[in-house]
């Protein structure tokens, strides 16, 4: 049964699965680094999933649909921002309101489109994300086909991991960034504009997380399901969590989880009878309390993390 | 969509609110009003509980397990205690998380989102496999013995008496424990500051636990309602797919402002617009995700005016330079 | 030269308070200028104010004779002008060149170019600097050194520091007196913010004394010849009397009794290094010592908010019963209240759970909560419109008296006052000081934490002097002396120095 196919199949999901995990954790790793955490990363992701299939659906065109997908992401994070930043609100609350707003548009729309009696086939969309395969590299004997035959999404989340952490620890905007995380009263008191430099981070989480979402929607499904983030966007704040606000080790945490989450597909998949597919589906959410519990014991993120900033003058 | 918009309202409005579609606003509204009640004792001190729709599954499931099982013991000893376990068995849903988030710090909102999933996908094997009805065409448990099932309180309609415990003993006892007792104020001072919380001399650990429990047995309670009330059986949709009740009870706490009264009527007003939104639908063809969207624009107003409320208090204390 | 005027600054505070009224200062180029007054006089505000931390509301600030407008400590900054603050601008979980590079922002950085320039100013200033080391690992003297290098790394040529001696002990103070005099030579020009009259006379080449917001007069220190006339001038006639304390009534049973206790800080560093004492029936045990040498974390580890290291702690020989035991802390706005909770609940925000505020069925009786508030409120004389406004709208004195009026008034056996004056105007602070003595004739076992030993000599039985995490000595009522005790509070630094100041105290 478990032929070296097998596996080389399943290291090949586990990293198509950990794309949009990656983007939109990195995002979400430089705003928690900012003192901001953003709740409604789960929705942004929903948005982008349904924006990309709407546009993809009715023009067909899947650059725009993934250009539109990071718009919506964008504003709906800049409202986050508005809300939290400007009107300083607490971010728990608004982030979760924010995620049951998108949940009910999403759905409405989707239901305002296609009608309330969805036939058995869903509306789809006829060409999905096609990966690229790197020349040369794609075909090195067994890992050519694992690492280097994927969407064009997959390397840059690679390239990604890279440069957030080349950003936060190596240049001058990181150092800012994690000083307002730290201690936002000191760094705004050393000349850091706090407010404008979290508005820019929300902003480029919303464009990221947004692209993360479409993947969903046009990348490996052909169609827009209500609720299809099921809960990625808040593993991934855990991921972040488990990674100690560190990219490098993001990676290492996202490529774990996504293994697990190839591997209940592929149970799913092989039906075996004294597991249930239910609870194969259960085990990613399982892993994710059992690993938060194992390293996510009183674990020390930025200290202004989810604190309300305001400046004194 | 080119329909008229005030015919539209029109439905959703007798739907909802017209003498006819009152009692099953109430209906509506009991689970929502269960499940908020005890996000807001939660709430308060700034736990964010967002595991209801779980702990209302297990709940429910749990209901429907003891209904086969007891369904020969007299009703009157049968029926308390199988409401009693489907509160407990929410309770203990939120038990993990609630250990999780108090003594060793670790998000709530994380575990108890994860915990949804779970449950979900626990009761839908439950369903599928062990409990299915074998005669019935969908995933659901067989329905439960008549004898059993939540006493009708008000004849003519499906008002049981779980409408009425909710509205008329749970809505009380709450605002009394919550603003009059020294446990609703622990609470209070937790969701203040929890460093200043051990300050005063609480026990914060305990006290998430406990605030936790009770949330969960009250979303567990609203889970058994549901099945011996309303639905008979346990079934993959015990709540709506476009609004849950789990969900949609994060919205009515907040829009009550985590105080019981306020939450009544806030969780009457969106059964009410649960109700008149399929209403609407079925007669103007608005999609049913409508009233997802209104309750979260009234999150968003809500929160605005948090804000509002906070800025205007500060210039009264400027004009009484203080 | 004059390398700053300030001319007709008046800084009202939202509120009505009046912190500095048509103030005139300024500073000469080389020169140590000392800011002198009591607390609360309005030096800081003036030199936040100099430095860009505050916007006066009205009057001119004029750097080399030109004019200058600034909007945030940068643009003071790019004027010249730093500011070393008693709380430091450093963020402990980065490195000192992470802590240095973040006060270059906004100019041209090279690496290489900032090292020797470092290294060149650490040669200047006489200390060596750990890069790699993180903040929390740094000692106060050493973080100050930080901030100082930071400003000059920024190109600062006038340097106002903040009390920078209330947190050092003994050699550190020299050492810091000292490097003061080698910046002012090599021609920075130096403000000293303190209430210290030594140091003033020490160091300065002028001092300018301020009281209540004015600035009473300018003087060269060469010309002082009576350090008197100092005083008067700071702190005019008394407006209070001191307090005068009964013979002590004490009998010695112990109410608290702390036996060899040793007590880590977050960071894992041993802040408490075996410290045992018994606190009596009716006394007033004072602790004094320089900030950050322990106190904090002793009074934490008693009040159950820490977990000792090791040791015990033991109330009336029952363990951990806390009953009973009222608490002032330090921090009071970060600790003492609930702030989104109105004046009444935090009135009795320790006490709500104890019978007398309870009804049958084990509710909240508001009528005696409201009652008791009442007495805070009057006692303190806190003003609010009302006893349900949310403590967050009050200023933060009126939150300091809420606080300091409920651990005074509800009863207790033990109090632990930690600074409970700090921050209060004259006539509240002897209202807390005549109170603290009536407890303490009543019964009560107080627990004086305080960084003013006037306060600690005016009201103590017994004086224990805390250094670098033990007591060097508890002194009787009757042989505490201030010299023998600034002593003591500095033993930990080295035998030598404490004999010199031993003897000179003789």
């Amino acid at each position: 049964m478990i032929t070296a196919e097998v596996i080389l199949g399943l290291l090949y999901s586990s990293i198509t699965l950990l794309t949009p995990l990656l983007l939109a954790g990195l995002a979400e790793l430089l705003v928690e680094r900012s003192g901001i955490l953003n709740l409604s990363l789960e929705g942004t992701m929903l948005m982008g999933a349904f924006v990309a299939f709407m546009v993809a659906f009715y023009t067909g065109d899947l650059y725009y649909a993934t250009l539109l997908a990071s718009i919506a992401g964008a504003v709906l994070c800049l409202l986050f921002a508005i809300l939290t930043i400007t009107l300083a609100l607490d971010q728990m609350v608004t982030g979760l309101a924010l995620n049951l707003l998108t949940i009910g548009i999403t759905s409405y729309l989707y239901r305002a489109s296609f009608g309330w009696y969805v036939s058995p086939i869903p509306p789809h969309i006829q060409t999905t994300l096609q990966p690229i395969e790197i020349p040369v590299l794609s075909q090195i004997l067994v890992i050519g086909k694992i690492l280097f035959s994927h969407l064009p999404h997959t390397y840059a989340a690679f390239v990604l991991v890279f440069l957030t952490w080349w950003l936060l620890f190596k240049t001058e905007k990181g150092l800012k960034i994690r000083a307002i995380g730290e201690d936002p009263q000191t760094a705004d008191y050393l000349g850091i504009n706090v407010n404008l430099t979290r508005y820019a981070l929300l902003i480029l989480e919303g464009c990221i997380a947004g692209i993360a979402g479409s993947l969903l929607s046009i990348g490996y499904y052909n169609m827009f399901l209500d609720n299809m983030t099921q809960g990625r966007g808040y593993i991934a704040i855990a991921l972040i969590i488990l990674s100690r606000w560190n990219p490098l080790l993001l990676l290492g945490g996202a490529f774990l989880f996504s293994f697990i989450d190839a591997l209940q597909l592929r149970i799913q998949a092989f039906n075996i009878p004294f597991l249930p597919y239910q609870f194969a589906l259960m085990l990613p959410y399982l892993f994710t309390i059992v690993l938060l519990f194992v390293a996510g014991r009183k674990v020390k993120g930025p200290a202004s993390l989810a604190k309300p900033f305001k400046k004194l003058r | 969509m080119g329909k008229d918009p005030l015919q539209a309202y029109y439905w959703l409005f007798q739907g909802a609110f017209s003498p006819s579609a009152i009692s099953e606003t109430f209906v509506r509204a009991t689970p929502l009003l269960l499940i908020s009640i005890g996000l807001a004792v939660v709430f308060r001190a700034k736990v964010w509980n967002i595991g209801a729709e779980g702990q209302f599954y297990i709940g429910g499931m749990m209901t429907a397990i003891m209904g086969i099982m007891f369904k020969d013991l007299p009703a009157p000893l049968a029926f308390p205690v199988i409401v009693l376990i489907a509160g407990l068995g929410g309770a203990i849903w939120a038990l993990i998380p609630a250990i999780l988030k108090a003594s060793y710090g670790i998000n709530e909102v994380i575990t108890t989102l994860m915990f949804n999933y779970v449950a979900i996908y626990l009761v839908s094997y439950l369903l599928h496999g062990p409990f299915r009805d074998p005669i019935s065409m969908f995933p659901e448990t067989e329905t439960i013995n008549p004898a059993l099932w939540a006493p009708i309180a008000v004849q003519g309609t499906r008002i049981h008496v779980g409408v009425l415990l909710a509205f008329v003993i749970v809505v009380p006892l709450a605002y009394f424990f919550l603003k009059r007792s020294a446990f609703g104020l622990k609470l209070d001072i937790l969701g203040s500051s929890p460093r200043v919380a051990e300050y005063a001399n609480i026990n914060t650990t305990h006290l998430i636990i406990q605030a936790m429990l009770i949330s969960g047995f009250l979303a567990g309670l609203a889970g058994g309602f549901e099945v011996l009330g309303i639905q008979h059986k346990m079934r993959l949709e015990l709540s709506p797919t476009t609004s849950p009740y789990g969900y949609t009870g994060i919205a009515v706490a907040l829009l009550g402002y985590l105080n019981p009264l306020l939450i009544a009527l806030t969780s009457f007003f969106l059964g009410g617009i649960i109700n008149g939104s399929m209403t609407m639908h079925r007669m103007a063809q608005i999609p049913v995700g409508m009233a997802g969207i209104i309750q979260a624009l009234i999150i968003i107003f809500i929160l605005t005016g948090y804000f509002v409320e906070d800025k205007l208090s500060k210039k009264v204390m400027e004009r009484l330079k203080l | 030269m004059l390398v700053v005027e300030l001319r007709k600054i008046t800084k009202v505070y939202p509120g009505g308070i009046v912190a500095n009224y048509e103030v005139d200062f300024d500073l000469r180029k080389g020169e140590v200028h000392a800011l002198l007054g009591e607390n609360g006089a309005g030096k800081t505000t003036l030199m936040k104010i100099l430095s860009g931390c505050l916007k006066p509301t009205s009057g001119s600030i004029y750097v080399e004779g030109r004019e200058v407008k600034f909007n945030s400590p940068l643009d003071a900054l790019k004027q010249g002008i730093g500011m070393v603050h008693q709380h430091f601008t450093l963020i402990p979980t980065m490195t000192v060149l992470e802590n240095l590079r973040l006060g270059l922002i906004g100019q041209k950085f090279n690496m290489k170019h900032t090292l020797t320039e470092i290294e060149e100013l650490s040669k200047i200033l006489g200390f060596k600097v750990k890069l790699d080391s993180p903040i929390y690992a740094l000692s106060v003297g050493e973080r100050q050194r930080i901030e100082i290098l930071r400003l000059l790394l920024s190109r600062a040529r006038i340097l106002i520091f903040d009390e920078p001696t209330s947190m050092l002990c003994g050699p550190e103070i020299d050492r810091f007196l000292q490097l003061l005099k080698s910046l002012s030579s090599n021609g920075y020009s130096i403000v000293l913010i303190t209430h210290k009259i030594r140091e003033a006379m020490r160091i300065s080449d002028r001092i300018t004394i301020m009281k209540m917001g004015r600035v009473i007069t300018t003087l060269r220190t060469d010309e002082i010849d009576d350090e008197s006339r100092l005083v008067e001038l700071m702190v005019g006639e008394r407006l209070m009397p001191t307090t005068t304390k009964v013979a002590p009534s004490f009998n010695k049973e112990p109410l608290l009794v702390v036996k060899n206790l040793v007590v880590n800080d977050d960071e894992g560093l041993t802040k408490v290094k075996d410290i045992s004492f018994e606190l009596y029936r009716g006394e007033i045990l004072g602790i004094a010592g320089v900030e950050g040498n322990g106190q904090k974390e002793l009074v934490e580890a008693i009040v159950g908010l820490r977990k000792p290291a090791s040791g015990i702690i033991t109330f009336r020989g029952k363990n951990d019963n806390l009953d009973g035991l009222n608490y002032i802390p330090a921090e009071r706005v970060e600790l003492g209240v609930a702030p989104t909770l109105s004046v009444a609940i935090n009135s009795v925000l320790r006490s709500f759970d104890k019978e007398e505020f309870k009804k049958r069925g084990n509710t909240l009786n508001f009528g005696r909560i409201n009652e008791f508030a009442k007495k805070v409120v009057s006692f303190m004389n806190v003003k609010t419109p009302s006893l349900k406004t949310p403590v967050k709208y009050l200023s933060g004195g009126n939150i300091q008296k809420i606080i300091v009026g409920r651990e005074i008034i509800t009863s207790s056996e033990i109090l632990i006052a930690e600074q409970p004056t700090a921050g209060l105007d004259a006539k509240s602070a002897y209202y807390v000081r005549r109170a603290l003595s009536e407890l303490a004739s009543k019964g009560v076992g107080i627990l004086l934490i305080s960084s003013d030993l006037d306060e600690i000599l005016e009201l103590s039985d017994r004086i224990a002097v805390i250094s670098d995490g033990k007591f060097t000595r508890i002194f009787e009522r009757e042989e505490a002396d201030p010299v023998l005790i600034g002593s003591y509070m500095l033993a930990a630094e080295g035998a030598g120095y404490n004999a010199r100041a031993a003897t000179s105290a003789n």
